[in-house]
């Protein structure tokens, strides 16, 4: 048997769908910081982490990733999309780009791609179950029913939600997530 | 379901089934400590076939594919074995994934074995003679046609070689895999994976997590062999059933082989008949004979084969009937497409004597050799 018939392969990037990701875990990241200041559930939720609480949630094991925090007054803030250097006491890792394509397309929701155990969570799994209720709530506000009704695993009733309040939030939002504040 | 007093089982291998599960091996993979495999395909590389869709699925990963072998094997012998084995070494190689089904992953084994044991395989074969972990080992099922695959055990050069350690570490069913798969291939995989699944069941070492295992067997066999050997690029029906050969394959493991198993392997090496064709006629024609006997099946056995619905609606006398119903019912589903008798296949009757000796003569436990001989001529009679 000839070796070199045989050689080492080293596999390619995913460029096209990391980008993708990348946009997705953006605009999420910032939604979450508005949505901290827009929405009460997700106010307390933040207000019920610890002070210095920051989340890191990405792509194993080349990213991208996004990088979200509590700041001293109990609000979410976007600390940007590099983990490095950051203390960071959770860190969500989804196994890899096609299960987080599977994600932010929705053709899984959050809690179903942990259910199948496409999370890897580094920390406290009580807090990962609260960024995984922020992360729903985020979806929706930030996607037409139809669609977030697929990546979360319940959509909320009229009684917790109303349309009024979820259309002013998603507007809010979505101001606050493009301007950044 | 009784107690048992004392029992052993060894629930490997990990399973991962379903969507995107090949982009999981990468970091399965790192558990190990392992992130430079040899890759063993069943075709040449390329865009349509397997080589080259594992390559796609461990992009963005920290995995390094050390070689990729993917010439035809046409059986496991010690040359194969051996020049596998030196491919291994020279690309330093830490993990073996085996794409596949059959002698290809029987030489996954093998390799493994050599690599690791540093000892050629072939002077390992037996039971119990590996006695240490080998290298991380991924199985990604096309159809599990041997039976072998997922079960702790391998052949090189016609012997066998048993172990714990030969079990896979990972079963990763994907349906671009299993959908590859031609129609023979999955009727092989069914029937032996049935048969391997109702032996288990039956056996006197029977244990609840062999019933757990039988039982998930079985019934994604009953639901889905038909139409996944009608058209294997049904995705649900073809991992269905490559879930089916796994889960089968680990019952198989934990008991010992029975019967229809030996009965099936000495025709084979008589007749050249496919063994997975005649296990499954003569794992019929075993419950048949069973409920003939007035012995019956095992309450267990039967929830499995009529189904919760059916099972629960008969009376305790009729549910060996129900459950001997639902087992005629895959093969009449199967219609043509299964031989109906070992006489169709053209086996000639006075070779039946000589089959019974040598299943007899290679179990390494007495079988009742007249209850063989009544359960081969019922099978070729199609009874």
């Amino acid at each position: 048997m000839n070796y070199d018939s045989y050689p080492e392969i080293k596999p390619g990037r995913k460029t096209i769908k990391r980008i993708y990701i990348a946009v997705m875990l953006f605009i999420v990241g910032r939604a979450i910081q508005a949505a901290g200041r827009m929405d009460k559930t997700v106010r307390k939720e933040f207000q019920n982490l610890k002070d210095d609480f920051v989340f890191a949630l990405g792509v194993h094991p080349h990213g991208p990733w996004m990088v979200v925090g509590r700041d001293t007054k109990g609000r979410a803030r976007y600390l940007g999309w590099n983990p490095e250097g950051k203390k960071i006491p959770l860190k969500m890792s989804i196994k890899n780009v096609e299960s987080a394509i599977l994600v932010f397309t929705f053709q899984e929701s959050t809690s179903v791609a942990f259910a199948r155990n496409r999370f890897v969570v580094d920390g406290d799994l009580i807090d990962a179950l609260a960024v995984v209720r922020v992360l729903d709530l985020v979806e929706v506000y930030l996607l037409p029913k139809l669609i977030a009704a697929l990546a979360v695993k319940r959509y909320p009733k009229w009684s917790e939600l109303s349309p009024v309040r979820k259309h002013i939030g998603r507007v809010a939002i979505y101001t606050r997530a493009l301007l950044g504040f | 379901m009784q107690s048992p007093k004392y029992y052993e089982f060894l629930g490997r291998p990990k399973m991962i089934s379903g969507k995107r599960a090949l982009e999981q091996i990468p970091l399965e993979l790192e558990g190990y400590g392992a992130g430079r495999p040899l890759i063993l395909a069943q075709s040449k590389a390329g865009s349509g076939g397997p080589a080259g869709t594992i390559i796609r699925a461990l992009y963005d990963s920290n995995l390094v594919i050390g070689a990729l072998y993917d010439g035809a094997i046409a059986g496991s012998t010690s040359g194969i074995v051996s020049e596998l084995a030196g491919l291994y070494m020279a690309r330093k190689c830490d993990s073996i994934i085996a794409i596949g089904g059959g002698a290809l992953v029987d030489v996954a084994k093998c390799v493994n074995i050599e690599v690791t044991v540093k000892k050629p395989p072939l002077q390992l074969a037996g039971e119990g003679r590996i006695t240490r972990e080998l290298k991380p080992m991924v199985l990604v099922p096309v159809a599990l046609v041997s039976g072998n695959e997922a079960a702790n055990r391998t052949f090189i050069d016609g012997m066998a070689v048993i172990s714990d350690f030969l079990s896979p570490d990972i079963v990763a069913i994907d349906h671009r895999m299993t959908k590859i798969a031609e129609s023979d291939a999955m009727l092989f995989a069914g029937m032996i994976a049935l048969a391997h699944a109702v032996e288990a069941s039956i056996s006197a070492t029977a244990n609840p997590m062999i019933d757990a295992y039988a039982y998930a067997s079985i019934r994604l066999l009953c639901g889905h062999l038909p139409a996944a050997v009608k058209k294997p690029s049904n995705k649900k029906s073809s991992v269905a059933v490559a879930n089916a050969a796994s889960f089968a394959a680990t019952a198989f493991s934990n008991a010992p082989a029975g019967m229809t198993h030996y009965l099936a392997e000495a025709l084979a090496d008589g007749t050249g008949i496919n063994p997975g064709i005649s296990m499954g006629l003569l794992v019929r024609s075993l419950l048949k004979a069973r409920m003939a006997d007035k012995k019956g099946v095992r309450e267990e056995l039967c929830l499995a084969l009529a189904g919760p619905e059916l099972f629960s609606s008969r009376q305790e006398s009729a549910r060996t009937q129900a459950a001997v119903d639902a087992l005629e019912g895959i093969f009449n589903e199967l219609g043509g497409l299964m031989p109906g008798s070992l006489k169709e296949l053209g086996v000639a009757q006075d070779r039946l004597k000589e089959t019974v000796r040598a299943a007899v003569k290679a179990s390494p436990s007495k079988l009742p050799e007249k209850e063989c001989m009544d359960i081969l001529s019922r099978a070729w009679e199609g009874k």
